[in-house]
C-alpha cells in the first residue's frame, strides 16, 4: 500500500515564544523539552487514522509538522515523497495534505460561503470556470449546497465547520488532516461533521483525525496514542482500548462500552476484549443470557 | 443590539446596477462626489437628484435601506445645517435673542445639507448594490497600476476583505464580553467621561486579545490553503467589461457634461 | 434561599420585522441548595433564560424572584441582582483582562463595593476553591496560564462574588476529558462548600445525571420537562424527538430492555449499570 505520509524520527522543539505554540508548551519550550520527541509513523493512502492525546501531548504539533506549518528540529517528514523542508514543493505539500482547524470561525476568510470555498482554488491559480465547478462539488460533498450565497456568520458551528471542510476539499487534496474539528461544536454539529469525515474517507481521501473524543477514535481504522511527544500505543481501536490502565495513567478515557466491559470482566464475567462499541456489548450481553 | 448596525451592508439583488463592473461603480461614485462639489446651484443638485433617483429605481434596492444610511450621520447633517444657519452674515431675516438667521445663512444651510445628503445616498448605493468582495476586488484592480510605486494593492484589498468579514463576528464578541463583564458588576452607563473611558478597559483588552488570536488562526488557515500573496492568484468572480458598463460610462459622461454646462451658464 | 420564575416571556426585536419569541410562559421553582441542570438543543432559549436570572435581560412579561427580591421589578437595584446571581458564560477565559490573576479575580468583588481587605480575602478563597495555588499564581499574568487554568481563574472571578445562585453555561466546553472531569469535580466541591444554588447548563447528560437534583428541559423557548434526573432520562423517546440524548448508561439499559432483558429503571451511571448487569447475568468467580 502506498504510503502517503512518512515521518522519520521527528523531533520538534518550539523556540521560546514561538508562533502557534499552545500555552501548555511554553514552559516546556523554556526548559528545553521537545514537543515531539522522536516520532516515526507511516500513513497509508486511503486509511483513517485517529491520533489521541491529552493537551500538551504533541498531537496538534504533529499535525502542523505534516503540512509544513512547522518544520522539524530534526528528522524528516515526507508527504507523497516531498520533504516538508523543501521550499520548492511547499505548495504541492499543502495541496496534497489539506487541513481543517478547531475553531470554525477563524478559518473562514470571506463573507460569502461560496467565495470562501473558492479561496483555496484561487490560491492555486485555477481557471475561474473550474473554480466554480469545484466550489459546487465541494459544497455538495458536505451537504451545504443550498447555503452557497449565505453569510457564514449566520451559520451554526457545525455548518461553519462543514464550510471549512468544503474549502479544503475544493483543493482536491489526497489527504485531509482534521485538527480537533469537533472540539468547539455541540452534539448535533459533532455528528454532522463526523458523518462528512466518514463520507470523505469512503470516497478515497486519507483521513488523519486529531481528537480527544474516544468515541470518534473508536470509529477509526487505526488509533495512535501520543503522550509527552512520543507515541505510546498504536493499533486498531480494540487493540488500543484494551490497554485501559495505561490510558488512564495518561489521563485519557476509554469509550463507555470498553470501560463497562472492563469492570464486568473484573467481576469474572467473560467479555471478549475486542468489544469496543455499545451495540456490540448489548449484543453480547443478550446472547450471554 | 450591536448587530443592527448596517454599515454599508449589501442588499442582495440582480439588477443592472448590481451587475455593473465594480470598478466602474467605484469610479462613478467618486466622480459623482466630485461633481457634487463642482455644483454651485440647486439646479445642479436637482440634476444629481434625478440621476440618483434613476439609479435607485434601476437597482431595486428598497428606499428604507437607502435612508437607513442617513441615520448615523443625521447629527452631522443637523449640525452642519444649524452652524450655517446661524453663523453666516448678511441680510437678516429672523432674530432670536442674540442669534440671527440671515437669507445667506438659510441658503447656505440648505445647500450644504443637501450636498451632504446626496453624497451619503450616492455612497450608500455603492455599498448596497455591490458585494463586499466585489468592492475589494474593484479597489485592488484600480490600485494595481500604483503597485509599481510601492502601493501593496493586493495586500490592502485582502486586509479589507478579511476586516469586512470579521465585523459581525467582532461585534458579537464585543456583545459577549460586555455581558460577561456586566455579570461581574461592571457598569458602562454611569460616571463622567473619564470614568467611562476606564470602564472600557475590561472590554477592549479581551477584544484585542481575541482579535490577535483570530489573526493567528487565520494566518495558519490561509497558509494551509496555499495562500502566498497576490501573484498568480485567480478569481472565481471575474470582472468583465460589458455593454452595460459602457452604457454606464456614457451616462456618467453626460451627467458630467450637464453639470459643467450648468456651472458655466447658470 | 429560593428562585421563583413565573410566566416568563421574552420576545426579541419586538415590533420589528425579525421579531422572534425566545421564551414562552416559562415557570419553575428552585429550592434552597439545589443543583439544577438545564438541557436543550442550541436555540432552545437556555442562554436567554440564564440572562434573565442575572438581570442582563428584562422580560417582556413575567417575574423572577430570587431570595424574596423580585429582580424583574422596575427600579430594582442592579447591583443587588449582581450580588445574588453569578453567571459564568461559555469560554469565560475570553473575558480575562487584568495585569495579574489577583486583580482579575478581584474585579467582581471590587465592583460590588467591598473594601480592600474583604476583596483580598475573597480572592484568596476563590482561587483556592478552583484548586489553584494562590501564592503561585496571584502575581502572574492571566495570559501566561494554560487554557484550563485560565478557565478556572475566570470561574474564580465569579465565585469571588459569593453569589446565592451560581450559573454555569457549559463550563467544560472545548476541554479535553481530564480537564472536563477536573472542572466538574471542582463545581461539585464549590457547590457543597458555598451551599448555594447551582445551575448547570450542559450537553453532557452524564454530568447532569451525576450532579443534578433537578433537570429542566427547554425546547423552542418553552419549559417542556421538569423533574429529577431519573424521571427525565427515563423518557428516552421524548428526549430523542427533541434531538437530545440520555446518559450512556441509561442508553445501554434502554437498549437491553428493548431486547427483552428485565433491566430495572433509573440506571444512569456506569456503576449502576455494572451492578445491574452483573446481577442479571450472574457472576462467575
Amino acid at each position: 500500500m502506498e504510503k502517503i505520509i512518512r515521518i522519520e524520527n521527528l523531533i520538534f522543539r518550539y523556540s521560546a515564544g514561538g508562533e502557534g505554540q499552545p500555552a501548555a508548551d511554553a514552559a516546556a519550550a523554556d526548559s528545553g523539552i521537545n514537543a515531539i520527541d522522536g516520532v516515526s509513523i507511516d500513513i497509508e493512502k486511503g486509511s483513517f487514522t485517529a491520533v489521541i492525546g491529552r493537551n500538551g501531548s504533541g498531537k496538534s504539533t504533529l499535525a502542523k509538522n505534516i503540512n509544513a506549518l512547522l518544520l522539524p528540529s530534526s528528522g524528516v517528514v515526507y508527504v507523497k515523497d516531498y520533504d516538508t523542508r523543501d521550499e520548492e514543493h511547499l505548495w504541492d505539500i499543502r495541496q496534497t495534505a489539506g487541513m481543517v482547524f478547531q475553531n470554525p470561525d477563524n478559518q473562514i476568510v470571506s463573507s460569502i460561503v461560496e467565495d470562501d470555498v473558492a479561496f483555496g482554488p484561487e490560491n492555486l491559480g485555477i481557471e475561474p470556470e473550474m473554480i466554480r465547478e469545484r466550489v459546487e462539488e465541494s459544497l455538495k460533498a458536505v451537504n451545504m449546497g443550498e447555503y452557497k450565497k449565505k453569510a457564514p456568520h449566520l451559520l451554526s458551528g457545525g455548518q461553519k465547520q462543514r464550510i471549512a471542510i468544503a474549502g479544503a476539499v475544493a483543493m482536491k487534496p489526497e489527504c485531509i488532516i482534521f485538527d480537533e474539528p469537533t472540539a468547539m461544536l455541540d452534539p448535533k454539529g459533532r455528528i454532522e461533521v463526523m458523518e462528512i469525515i466518514h463520507q470523505l474517507h469512503s470516497e478515497g481521501i486519507t483521513v488523519l483525525l486529531i481528537t480527544h473524543f474516544m468515541e470518534e477514535a473508536a470509529e477509526a481504522e487505526r488509533v495512535i496514542i501520543m503522550d509527552e511527544g512520543k507515541i505510546k500505543l498504536d493499533g486498531t481501536p480494540a487493540q488500543v482500548f484494551v490497554r485501559r490502565d495505561e490510558l488512564k495513567k495518561m489521563s485519557l478515557d476509554v469509550p463507555f462500552a470498553v470501560e463497562l466491559a472492563h469492570r464486568l470482566r473484573a467481576r469474572g464475567i467473560d467479555i471478549p476484549e475486542d468489544i469496543v462499541e455499545r451495540k456490540d456489548l448489548v449484543e453480547y450481553i443478550c446472547r450471554y443470557r | 443590539m450591536l448587530r443592527d448596525i448596517t454599515l454599508g451592508q449589501y442588499y442582495q439583488g440582480d439588477s443592472w446596477v448590481h451587475r455593473l463592473d465594480p470598478r466602474i461603480k467605484i469610479i462613478a461614485t467618486l466622480a459623482f462626489i466630485i461633481e457634487l462639489f463642482v455644483v454651485n446651484s440647486f439646479i445642479g443638485f436637482a440634476t444629481a437628484f434625478a440621476v440618483l433617483a434613476v439609479v435607485i429605481a434601476v437597482s431595486r434596492v428598497p428606499l428604507r435601506f437607502i435612508l437607513r444610511g442617513l441615520k448615523p450621520i443625521f447629527l452631522i447633517i443637523l449640525f452642519t445645517f444649524v452652524v450655517n444657519l446661524f453663523m453666516i452674515d448678511g441680510e437678516i431675516l429672523v432674530r432670536i435673542g442674540f442669534l440671527t438667521i440671515t437669507r445667506e445663512g438659510l441658503y447656505t444651510a440648505v445647500f450644504m445639507a443637501t450636498r451632504l445628503i446626496l453624497l451619503i445616498i450616492g455612497s450608500s448605493i455603492l455599498t448596497l448594490a455591490t458585494k463586499p468582495i466585489s468592492l475589494t476586488d474593484g479597489i485592488e484592480s484600480l490600485m494595481k497600476p500604483f503597485s509599481r510605486f510601492g502601493v501593496p494593492a493586493h495586500e490592502l484589498a485582502m486586509m479589507m476583505t478579511i476586516a469586512l468579514r470579521f465585523i459581525p463576528t467582532l461585534l458579537e464578541e464585543t456583545d459577549k464580553i460586555m455581558k460577561a463583564q456586566q455579570a461581574r458588576g461592571a457598569d458602562f452607563e454611569t460616571g463622567n467621561i473619564f470614568k467611562r473611558a476606564k470602564h472600557l478597559i475590561p472590554i477592549l483588552v479581551p477584544l484585542f486579545i481575541s482579535a490577535f488570536r483570530i489573526a493567528q488562526d487565520m494566518a495558519m488557515a490561509m497558509e494551509a490553503r496555499c495562500y502566498r500573496g497576490g501573484e498568480h492568484r485567480t478569481r472565481m468572480h471575474e470582472m468583465k467589461f460589458s455593454g452595460r458598463d459602457a452604457a454606464a460610462v456614457a451616462l456618467m459622461a453626460v451627467f458630467l457634461a450637464i453639470i459643467i454646462l450648468e456651472r458655466i451658464f447658470i | 434561599m429560593s428562585i421563583q420564575v413565573r410566566e416568563l416571556n421574552y420576545i426579541y426585536s419586538k415590533g420589528l420585522p425579525d421579531q422572534s419569541v425566545a421564551l414562552k410562559d416559562v415557570s419553575f421553582e428552585i429550592g434552597d441548595g439545589e443543583f439544577v441542570g438545564i438541557i436543550g438543543h442550541t436555540g432552545s432559549g437556555k442562554s436567554t433564560l440564564l440572562q434573565h436570572l442575572d438581570g442582563l435581560l428584562k422580560p417582556t412579561s413575567g417575574t423572577v424572584v430570587i431570595n424574596g427580591t423580585e429582580i424583574t421589578a422596575p427600579g430594582v437595584n442592579i447591583m443587588e441582582v449582581r450580588r445574588r446571581t453569578g453567571l459564568v458564560f461559555q469560554y469565560p477565559e475570553y473575558q480575562l483582562f487584568e495585569e495579574t490573576v489577583e486583580k482579575d479575580v478581584a474585579f467582581g468583588p471590587a465592583n460590588l463595593g467591598l473594601d480592600e481587605e474583604e476583596t483580598a480575602e475573597r480572592v484568596r478563597e476563590a482561587i483556592g476553591l478552583v484548586r489553584m495555588d494562590y501564592d503561585e499564581v496571584r502575581k502572574k499574568s492571566p495570559f501566561d496560564l494554560s487554557g484550563g487554568e485560565k478557565r478556572r481563574i475566570a470561574i474564580a472571578g465569579v465565585i469571588a462574588m459569593k453569589p446565592d445562585v451560581l450559573i454555569l453555561d457549559e463550563p467544560t466546553a472545548g476541554l479535553d476529558p481530564k480537564a472536563h472531569k477536573d472542572i466538574l469535580e471542582m463545581i461539585e466541591k464549590v457547590h457543597d462548600h458555598e451551599n448555594n444554588i447551582t445551575i448547570l447548563v450542559s450537553h453532557k447528560m452524564d454530568d447532569i445525571a451525576r450532579l443534578a437534583d433537578k433537570v429542566l428541559v427547554m425546547e423552542d423557548g418553552c419549559l417542556v420537562m421538569n423533574g429529577t434526573p431519573e424521571e427525565i432520562f427515563s423518557q428516552r423517546d421524548k428526549l430523542d424527538s427533541m434531538g437530545l440524548n440520555i446518559p450512556e448508561a441509561a442508553l445501554l439499559a434502554a437498549e437491553l430492555r428493548e431486547r427483552g432483558l428485565p433491566v430495572r429503571e433509573g440506571i444512569m451511571t456506569i456503576e449502576q449499570a455494572e451492578e445491574e448487569i452483573a446481577s442479571l447475568i450472574g457472576e462467575r468467580r
